[in-house]
């Protein structure tokens, strides 16, 4: 996913994607780009998974329906947001992350490693899938071999995954309608696929938690993306037009085959569809290119938190390495069952990290109780020593643990909206707090001492 | 035993793609990688055909 973007503007070197660097304005691209770009990156053959999860977890195609358009218009406003900031300061994720956090504190967003998790589920997924085809070999077999494969792109570098990636998605779009064709030939067609009803294991709101689960981490790194756009608009035109219709058509159509079928593991589904090849080619070529964009994210999200608790750089290619192996380990272990559980998590873990970014850009920066005593900061050059000099927002630690308390044990409403909601109000609080607790004061010495100097 | 034929084979293949398509200067690098994926992937499964 990434690499279509960064693919679309690299210059002659193969390394150069403003990393460490704001974007430069020959570089930035239309919203017609992005939007495409996101419609792409959106469909993700995992989804299919989550629309069969959900119809199913919570009782039918109707209730399945609202949990999917509930949890996909919180992603595309929770991407708008994540990629305004980026917008503004043309900066990566984990670069825009310093105005908030802090150039030490920035270790706390770098640290991404929710997508070995997903690296892991979605090996795990394909796997499960693929012994349905070739029962006679054990799906540990498969779990070992298709973890190692799966980081050829960004271990070793294969030319020929752009090849790869261009045919996926026509496979992806052709495989999620064939299969809703063949659910228009089961008994009682798309009427008896409304109306099917199943015994909930979850509510609407739990689903609605599953779904932002889904992509919450992704989102919440819109600004690796949208920080090659050109005007403001653009980032929210990308998430509203792009990521949303992506995100849906495979959702949905998910739910529709989950309906269909009745079954709640995609393999079972794709074998209940008669599509099991179709399938399985689907999510080979899907999930592969899925994990070499997860252990591409861990690979540049992490040497920043390693950088910055030891002081020393580390190659990005051992990261993805150290993903091959953890999946390895456990890939087998039966990953794909904690598909759920783990998209649950993710939907109240990840938004409280990027609600901080979200509340310090959008309402903090403008008060007069911004944590760097700054009016202007976010027009400040990421890199440069007014920026750097700021350290720690003590603000964040309050805020994370209030959000992820809120998410995890409040039972009522979402719990991804309880998280992000917590996070922004308690992160406002504590910058006023710490204020008049004097914190602000000694980040303000530090300009200070700094215009002296200059 | 079609499983640990079918493992080490892969393994195998995929070492031999990594080893084909790694440029010249990581070549000792991706061997000596090749190797521990080969070895833990022979670990890996036994231990979790025997502990589970």
């Amino acid at each position: 996913m990434s690499t279509k973007v960064e693919t679309a503007n690299q210059q002659t070197t193969n390394t150069d994607d403003f990393q460490y660097e704001p974007v430069p304005k020959s570089n930035r691209k239309t919203w017609v780009d992005l939007t495409f770009v996101w419609f792409g990156a959106a469909m993700v053959a995992q989804l299919y998974q989550a629309g069969v999860t959900v119809t199913i977890g919570t009782g039918g195609l109707p209730n399945g329906l609202i949990a999917i358009l509930g949890g996909a218009l919180f992603l595309a406003l929770f991407t708008a947001l994540n990629g305004y900031v980026g917008y503004k300061t043309h900066c990566n994720a984990a670069l825009s992350s310093r105005y908030a956090y802090g150039s030490v504190g920035v270790a706390i967003p770098g640290c991404h490693v929710a997508d070995i998790g997903w690296y892991v589920v979605n090996a795990a997924m394909f796997c499960s899938i693929v012994t349905t085809l070739f029962p006679q070999i054990d799906i540990k077999v498969w779990a070992i071999l298709i973890s190692m494969l799966f980081i050829t792109n960004n271990y070793i570098g294969f030319s020929k995954m752009v090849i790869l990636n261009k045919i996926t998605a026509p496979i992806l779009i052709f495989t999620g309608l064939f299969g809703i064709y063949k659910c228009s030939l089961l008994p009682g067609g798309f009427t008896a696929i409304w109306s099917n009803v199943f015994p909930p294991t979850m509510s609407i709101s739990a689903g609605v938690a599953v779904v932002i689960g889904t992509w919450a981490a992704g989102c919440s790194r819109a600004a690796d993306y949208m920080r090659f756009a050109k005007e403001a608009k653009d980032s929210f035109l990308a998430s509203f037009l792009g990521f949303f219709f992506g995100f849906m058509l495979c959702i949905v159509t998910g739910a529709i085959w989950g309906a269909a079928t009745g079954t709640s593991e995609i393999a079972a589904t794709l074998s209940a569809l008669g599509i099991v090849g179709l399938g399985a080619l689907m999510f080979f070529l899907q999930n592969w290119a899925t994990c070499e964009h997860s252990s591409y994210i861990t690979s540049t999200s992490l040497p920043i938190t390693i950088e910055v608790v030891t002081k020393k750089k580390f190659p990005r290619r051992f990261i993805v390495l150290g993903v091959g192996l953890i999946a390895v380990c456990i890939c087998g272990l039966d990953i794909q069952s904690y598909y759920v559980p783990f998209c649950a998590f993710l939907g109240y873990l990840i938004p409280p990290i990027a609600a901080v970014s979200i509340a310090d850009y959008f309402i903090m920066s403008k008060t007069d109780f911004h944590w760097t005593g700054h009016k202007n900061f976010y027009d400040m050059d990421v890199n440069s020593e007014d920026v750097v000099h700021h350290k720690f927002n003590l603000a964040t630690i309050p805020a994370l643990i209030a959000g992820l308390l809120l998410g995890w044990k409040l039972n009522w409403g979402i719990s991804s909206i309880n998280a992000f909601v917590g996070t922004v109000v308690v992160y406002c609080v504590f910058c006023v707090i710490f204020t008049a607790c004097g914190l602000q004061k000694k980040e303000m010495d530090l300009n200070e001492q700094l215009a002296s100097r200059n | 035993m079609l499983n640990w034929i079918f493992l080490i084979v892969g393994l195998l293949l995929i070492s031999l793609l990594w080893n084909v398509i790694t440029v010249e200067e990581r070549r000792k690098e991706t061997r000596i990688v090749c190797c521990v994926f080969l070895c833990l992937g022979i670990v890996v499964y036994f231990l979790q055909t025997v502990l589970l």
